[in-house]
Order: structure tokens, then sequence, then C-alpha cells
């Protein structure tokens, strides 16, 4: 998830699914040799984006292509948090309602109803 | 797991050893040090001048701490030892172990004390399923200390493990020289510490390891006890059996990473210590009256890992309430889907019924306010996302095919939904409790929608939907010639027919006509179902019907705790009496602590409760069940700001009290006196229980 994507989501603002939390994110994004920051500030379901370099509740690690797998829904980032490729430090709650507003994987096929039979009330 | 091996526990990390305090484990067998699914010690073994011990006896401290008595020697004759070996042992982030040994003799003696330690790293779905490891294994030494680690691309676990006294540490364990002067003593501290690096860098110290840890522990499981209501009664085995619940209840608590410092129960030992859905809401259910607090850590846990998008290898939807969350490398390399997993059909309306029953037992608004999303959100997942066949049932059907759950009921097994003929359907399968499920999540979320949420659209909307719900269910479900509610019904809407323990959670949750009880009722008390202990799972008879297949004819001490319930519910007071008494006897059987599941042979064939062989032990719902009964027998009911106290409970108990029942009264006080005979016609109680009879 590049930093764009992430200010993108700031954008967004009130975020009802994140209405009980509150705490700070911090993402360190690896590109190669630089790294780049931002801090996600959720209160009470408010979302903003900013790159000061502050103190955060919890911290993310990880390069560039497993942030912007993450972001698209192709990666699980609980997953990603257990095999090591994106490393938290601090309140592993914050990853947990974080990842409620990322989009799901992409479908393979379709959602399948086993029959096409109609509301029989 | 056999009985001869010592558990100890604390949430969802525990050490399994034999009575000698030695761990050798196979990959298949569930011995070791596991913490987060994923094994950290799977050798750990104690020698002094190259023999192994002999235990002399073993003493549960604490459900958290072990002390083993050893002798030198492992011959057959008893030789009076010169020598006492002493191992005691506390569980918490890894385990602390103080090794003492003893010198009686009147000479100075030279030891050479040997542990050899290893680890495989099984992640517990291999050591379940036998599977083996795809990364690589290095054992370090450093600092004094050993480092066994394991290694697959970023994916890192590791077991530190150290010693106090002066020890030679190599890549296979510590070695000990030493002298002890006559009538001396020599000890050391041994600590065995996990890690899961990248995972918050976890490395904490053991939870004893500065002994402050112990006493912290001991107090909070006073605190637990000292809060929970008393008890008093005639019959001594009933309290035995609700200090066992409270105890294994504290030991199976966890926090799992959600829930701040607020624990909720794991589900059962060895196989799933971890969060379930399905267990962690029933077991709240059934120590509402007794421990609320567990029911909230429920209620929040779970709606924070709430499903909000769709994913089909973990078989998520939005609004879906997670079935299970593991840790293990399995699920961090997606090998298995459980990270969370969301297959499971009945944990979602379950949600809204414990929602609604914790805010009638301890009147805390605010949380029923802030879960108002989720709670709407789990209803809205009813209609939208498990009707698959469009026709108002709750339907199931994996979406992931290798590594999905089959059966999303909590009969889960492969064979666990048949037809009388023992046929199995195909998928996608609308098995009976769900509809029950459903109903009454529809009539519950009615009651909060209006006098919580403050939304009287919703709920007359809601209970619309319930009354239609419930009168194409007794039409569709009901198997006419033999009077009670089939199973399931199959993809062509046709009735899979056996008779099951299911008709008990359909009282449960009110869906069934009045009408209809009593000829239900009589099913669950005639032959075929109940076997003098409880309700089997299957009735006798039916094709598949086997008295220790694992959902085909045992009884769960758990389902037979909800159809308690069931039968209050519809009035059938004697009836609740009679199944209390028979799972209570039963638990004396097993000290006080139920299994998972035993044998549903009759009563009058073996005298004694048979253990299923693999059953988990203690289990949630299972420690669960004694709460559950004695809130049947005594009748407890939360009306409007007063409890209810209607008591039914079997001759043999005598009187009982449950001092200082919590919820939205403060505290109260239920009495009751045994009165209802509860041998009847098919006399089989032992004269323990005071009702005599022929047995």
């Amino acid at each position: 998830m590049s930093g764009i994507l992430l200010e993108e989501l700031g954008r967004r603002g009130h975020e009802p699914l994140l209405e009980k939390v509150s705490g700070t994110i911090r993402f360190e994004i690896v590109d190669g040799k630089k790294t780049e920051r931002r801090v996600v500030s959720i209160d009470k379901g408010d979302v903003s984006v900013s790159r000061k370099n502050v103190r955060a509740d919890c911290t993310l690690r990880a390069d560039k292509a497993v942030f912007d797998r993450v972001a698209s829904g192709e990666m699980n980032a609980m997953a990603a948090t257990l095999r090591g490729d994106l490393v938290i430090e601090g309140e592993s709650e914050l990853l947990v309602a974080f990842q409620r507003l990322l989009p799901g994987p992409p479908r393979r096929r379709r959602r399948r109803r086993a029959t096409t039979a109609g509301r029989r009330a | 797991m056999s009985d001869s091996l010592i558990k100890i526990l604390d949430g969802n990390t525990f050490v399994v050893s034999d009575d000698r305090g030695d761990i050798e484990a196979s990959l298949t067998d569930p011995t070791g040090l596991f913490s987060f699914d994923t094994r950290f010690l799977s050798k750990w073994v104690l020698s002094v001048n190259g023999s192994r011990l002999n235990p002399l006896s073993v003493d549960d401290l604490q459900y958290f701490e072990t002390r083993f008595f050893l002798v030198p020697g492992t011959g057959t004759v008893y030789v009076d030892s010169k020598l006492s070996v002493i191992r005691q042992r506390a569980v918490g982030n890894g385990f602390h172990e103080e090794l003492t040994i003893l010198n009686h003799d009147d000479k100075p003696v030279d030891l050479t004390v040997r542990i050899d330690a290893g680890c495989d790293f099984a992640d517990l779905f291999e050591v379940k399923d036998a599977l083996s490891k795809k990364g690589k294994y290095v054992n370090r030494v450093e600092k004094g200390r050993l480092q066994l680690i394991y290694e697959r691309d970023k994916y890192v676990r590791s077991t530190v493990i150290s010693a106090s006294a002066p020890a030679r540490v190599d890549k296979g364990g510590l070695t000990f020289k030493l002298r002890i002067e006559p009538h001396g003593r020599w000890a050391t501290d041994l600590d065995v510490v996990t890690a899961m690096l990248g995972y918050g860098e976890r490395h904490q110290l053991p939870k004893f390891a500065q002994g402050r840890g112990r006493q912290n522990m001991e107090r909070n499981l006073e605190r637990w006890l000292e809060d929970a209501p008393r008890i008093e009664c005639d019959w001594d085995p009933l309290k035995a059996t609700y200090r066992r619940s409270l105890v294994d209840l504290a030991a199976l608590r966890f926090t799992p990473p959600v829930a701040g410092r607020r624990s909720l129960p794991a589900a059962g030992l060895p196989w799933f210590m971890t969060m379930f859905g399905r267990d962690s809401i029933l077991t709240s259910l059934q120590a509402l009256p007794f421990t609320p607090d567990l029911a909230a850590t429920t209620l929040l846990a779970l709606g924070a890992w709430q499903g909000s998008r769709i994913d089909d290898f973990r078989d998520e939807d939005p609004g879906r309430i997670l079935h299970e969350m593991r840790y293990g490398e399995l699920t961090a390399f997606e090998e298995r889907p459980h990270s969370p997993y969301y297959g499971c059909a009945d944990a979602t309306p379950l949600y809204v019924i414990l929602l609604d029953e914790y805010e009638r037992w301890t009147g805390d608004r605010k949380l029923v306010r802030s879960l108002e999303l989720e709670a709407r959100a789990a209803l809205n997942w009813i209609d939208e996302y498990a009707d698959l066949q469009g026709d108002g049932y709750i339907w199931y059907q994996r979406r992931n095919e290798e590594t999905g759950l089959e059966n999303q009921c909590w009969k889960d097994s492969w064979d666990s939904i048949s037809y009388r003929d023992g046929r199995l359907p195909g998928f996608p399968r609308a098995t009976c409790e769900l509809q029950g499920y459903a109903y009454d999540a529809k009539m519950r979320g009615a009651r909060l929608a209006r006098e919580v949420w403050k939304d009287p659209a919703f709920a007359d909307q809601l209970e619309k939907q319930a009354a239609e719900l419930k009168r194409r269910f007794n039409r569709d479900f009901w198997v006419e010639d033999d009077e009670y509610f089939a199973l399931a019904l199959d993809t062509e809407g046709k009735q899979v027919d056996a008779l099951t323990s299911n008709n008990g959670h359909l009282l449960w949750s009110g869906i069934v006509d009045k009408s209809k009880a009593k000829a239900v009722v009589r099913h669950l008390m005639g032959p075929r179902l109940f076997c003098g202990w409880g309700v089997r799972t299957l009735a006798e008879g039916e094709a598949r019907f086997n008295p220790i297949g694992y959902h085909v004819g045992t009884v769960w001490p758990f389902d037979n705790s909800f159809i308690a319930w069931g039968l209050r519910r519809y009035g059938f007071k004697e009836e609740a009496a009679r199944i209390a008494a028979g799972i209570l006897d039963a638990a004396e059987f097993f000290d006080g602590r139920l299994p998972e599941a035993f044998g549903g042979y009759e009563r009058t064939l073996t005298r004694f409760p048979v253990q299923y062989p693999t059953a988990c032990s203690p289990q949630a719902w299972s420690t669960g069940a004694p709460l559950l009964l004695l809130r049947t027998m005594l009748g407890l009911e939360p009306i409007g700001d007063h409890l209810v106290v209607d008591p039914a409970l079997p001759a043999g108990i005598g009187h009982l009290e449950l001092l200082d029942v919590p919820g939205r009264w403060h505290r109260v006080d239920a009495f009751g006196r045994g009165r209802v005979d509860v041998n009847g016609k098919r006399a089989s109680l032992r004269p323990q229980l005071g009702v005599g009879g022929n047995a």
C-alpha cells in the first residue's frame, strides 16, 4: 500500500466500522533503500493520514510489494503477520480494526447459488 | 489423550508431559509445550547419572502448576533411595521449572544431571493430521542459553532455554556437574521461553520467572472464585463439580490480541485452545449467571473480527461471525484458512442471541448500544448471505472446497447429517437448529431494536419475519408420521429425516409450535434418544447410530444443558430435572470434569459413563454444562429488573442454595429444594443421588 493509497483512505473520513477504535498506526513502507512513513490516526471512527513522525500505538513494517498486495486485498494481513512478511509491534488490535477497511481478495469465480429456486414464502 | 498424561495450562499455552515430567513427543502425539497452536518443546527429558527417574507422586497444585516427586533408578523393585528429585513446573508464556535434588545420605554425592531438549515446532494441525515440515532447524548456544529455532522464509519461531545454576550447554541440552553435601540440597531454576519473531517480537519471560507472577495468578484465581456465586447443597458431588467447572473455566480463559487485557474462553484441550465463535458464545451463555464478563469479552472480540468482505478461501461474508482463529505455521502460509476462518452457519445468529441474553441479565445497555452495528450486520447476514436457496432458511455450503468445513453446524463431522436410512444429503444443507437460532435471533433482535436502539420499525420488521419463519418451519421440517422435526432439508426441499437431539435446541429457540412441543418432548425423553445419562446425539434405531460415534450416538453434556433449557422454556420442568440429574451424576464419575462427549450406551447396561476415546478435556462448553444445568434446575430467569426463581430439582439433590447471583439486580440469592422424582418408571440413578430406585 503506497503512501498515495493510504492518503486516499484518509479522505474517506468517518468509518462506522471503526467507531469503537481510537489509536495511531505507523506504516513503514520499505522500498529498496528508502523507507516511506505514514501515520494513520483513528479517533472513534474518524480516519486521518499524515507524514508526521510521531509515536504510534502500533507499527507495521513491510516491503512496498507486501503493502500493495495487502491494500488490493490479494494478501491477507493477518496471515502475512503470522508469516513474518508484515512485522507488527504494539497493539495488534489496531491492525485487526484497520484490515476491515481493506477489500476482499479478487474473486476466482462468482458466488454460486445451488439452485435458482424462488422464495417460497 | 491418555489419562496418565499430566496437563497444565494457561489460556492457549499448555504443557503435556508424562508422570515424571518428561516430554518425548512423536510428530503425532499431542505432548509437549504448546503456545499459539505451535509446539515449542517436543523433548524435555531429565536424567541423573545417565539414568531416567521413577515417579513417586504428582501434585496438581493449580491448573497452571504441578509438582513431580521422583527417585533415581528404573528397576521394578523399589530400593530406599538416598536421593529425592522434585520438579515444580508452572506454565505461562512458556514455562518455569524449579528442579531440586535432596541428598538424604550422610555422605556427599557427586552427580551429573542432564536435561535433553529439542523441538519439532509442529503446527497443532500437523500433529492432528500427521503432516511433515517444510522449513529448517537451527540450534544455537548463545550466552549460556540454548536457542532452538525453526525458520521457513521469514517465519521464525524459537524457544530459549536457560538455567540459574552453572551449566554446560550444548545444542541438545544442558548438563550440570554438582556435589551435594550430606543431607544437603541443590536447586536450579529452568526457564523455557517461547517467541514468535516478527509477530510483535514476542520474547517474553515466563510469567513465573520472578516468583511474583505465581502470586498474581493465585490471587487472580481466588478473585475469580470469590466473584462467582457460592453454592450450598446437600449433595456434595454437585459442590465439587461446580468448583471444578469454575476452576476449569478460569484455566481456559485466554486473551486474544483484540481484547485488551480481557479474556474469553478457549474451546478445549488439546486441539481447540483458541477462539471459536460457536464455542465461545455457547460457553458464555452457559456461564452468564455466574461470570457475565466472559460474555462481554466474547461479544467485543467476535465483533472486532466480524466479517467485512467476501473471501472464498476463508468462507468470509460481511456480517458473518468467525468460526475459528489459529496462529500456527499452516495458517501463516495459507495452507489452512484459519486467519480467521468463517465457515460456520450458527455463530452469527447465536451472536445476537448472546447480546440480548447478556442485556437481560446485566442491564449493560452501553455495550449493547456500542454493538448495534455488529448486531445489525449479523441479522443482515442471515437474510443476505445465508439464504443460499432463496427460500428464507439458513443454508450452508463451503466455498473453500479443499480445506473448508463441510458441515458448518455444531455436529460438524462428515457423517453427522443423515437420513434415517443412513444416506447423506448433498449440499447446501439447511439443518433444523440453524432455523431455530435464526428465529430466536430475530425475536431478540426485535427486542433490542425496540428497547435499546429505539428503532420500532426495524423491530416490527424482524418480528414479522420471525413469525413467517416459524410458520414455514413448522410446516416444512415437521415429520408428520412420527411427530418430530427433521434434522435438515436437502436441496430439493425434502426432509433429512433422522431423529436427533437437535429437537432440543429447537425448544430452546422457541420456534416450536406449542401444539407440537409435547410430541417433541416424548421423543427426547423416550428410549431411542434418552439413554439414562442424557439425550443421545442420534436416536437408536437410525441407520448410522453408534453409541461411540462422535455425533451419531454419543451424549454431549453441553447439548444436554441446552436441551434442558429448552424443556424449561416450554414448561417441562420435571423432564429438565431428569436431564440435569443424569448429566450431573455422570460428572461425578469424571471427578466433576465432564468430557466433551461420552458413550450413548443404555445406562443400565454399563452403569458408568464410557468416555469417548479422543474427547477433549477440559472442554469449555462441557465445563459450562453444569452451570447452565444449575440455572435450569433453579429456574432462574431475568424478568425486567428482577430475577425470578422457579426451582424444579431432582429429589436427591436435597437443599440447594446459590448465593450472590450477579445481574442487573446487583446480587440476589436463589433457593430450591429437590422434589422431582427423576427416576420415573426407568429407575436407574444411583442411591448417591438420594433417590434409591432399584439401581
